[in-house]
């Protein structure tokens, strides 16, 4: 692999991974099912001091 | 993890298990069912998980492995032969010639799951080659080589590889995933 070729992959795998990135970010931040919401929300309930989290976990 | 519930964690992290979820299912609703199937096997078996180990991990795990047990049930990721799946990548020509990130998402989704859970856990989620190769129960070198090819054929497929300073526009991109695809 020559210099160029190799700059070359470093470029296209920065910006595939920059790119990558930001799709993982956004994914994270879609908004969220009623279901899946609402199983968090027990979760948050169940994971407050003296709700039982801490004893379990 | 140390001052925090098992509970906790899990919340903390299903942002992180949605994005993952959404690179395997690539539908956010589906992605959404699979992360609330994940939480509830968790908390199931939350007597498995070792104190101290990584949980992130070992949640990855459990939705992996949920995703392609369901698979099996369920065809999710079937075989595009009617090219259904491809129609819907069918992009419009970027305004400014420069890649959108939802173009660059449309590419990836044309991976085959395992290029794309690979690329996923190690380029963006942030694993160790190590830790993306026990999630997806193979060898650390068959995780290195599904990365390359996927980092080769997203650049062959958005022209990265050539020396431009934007990339393929939507509707050479669309024309380059029929191909690919026929």
């Amino acid at each position: 692999m020559t210099g160029q070729d190799s700059k070359m992959n470093n470029d296209s795998e920065r910006r595939i991974e920059a790119n990558l990135k930001k799709v993982y970010e956004e994914s994270m931040n879609e908004p969220m099912s009623d279901q899946l919401a609402n199983l968090v929300a027990q979760l948050r309930e169940k994971a407050q001091p003296g709700n039982g989290g801490a004893a379990d976990g | 993890m140390a001052d925090m519930t098992f509970e906790e964690g899990v919340v903390n992290l299903v942002p992180d298990l949605r994005a993952f979820g959404r690179s395997l299912t690539r539908e956010h609703a589906r992605a959404d069912d699979l992360v609330q199937d994940t939480i509830v096997k968790a908390l199931s078996n939350k007597e498995k998980f070792k104190e101290g180990t990584n949980l992130r991990a070992w949640l990855f795990t459990i939705l992996r492995n949920t995703f392609y047990s369901g698979k099996r049930k369920q065809k999710w990721e079937v075989e595009d032969v009617d090219g259904v799946y491809t129609e819907r990548l069918s992009v419009k020509p970027a305004q400014d010639g420069v890649m959108e990130l939802s173009d660059f998402r449309k590419a990836f989704e044309t991976l085959p799951p395992d290029q794309r859970e690979s690329l996923m856990l190690v380029g963006a989620a942030g694993m160790s080659y190590d830790e993306a190769a026990e999630i997806c129960d193979c060898a650390v070198g068959t995780v290195k080589s599904r990365v390359n090819r996927a980092r080769a054929r997203l650049a062959d497929m958005l022209h990265m590889r050539e020396d431009e300073p934007g990339l393929t526009d939507g509707a050479t991109l669309a024309a380059m995933v029929d191909i690919r695809s026929a």
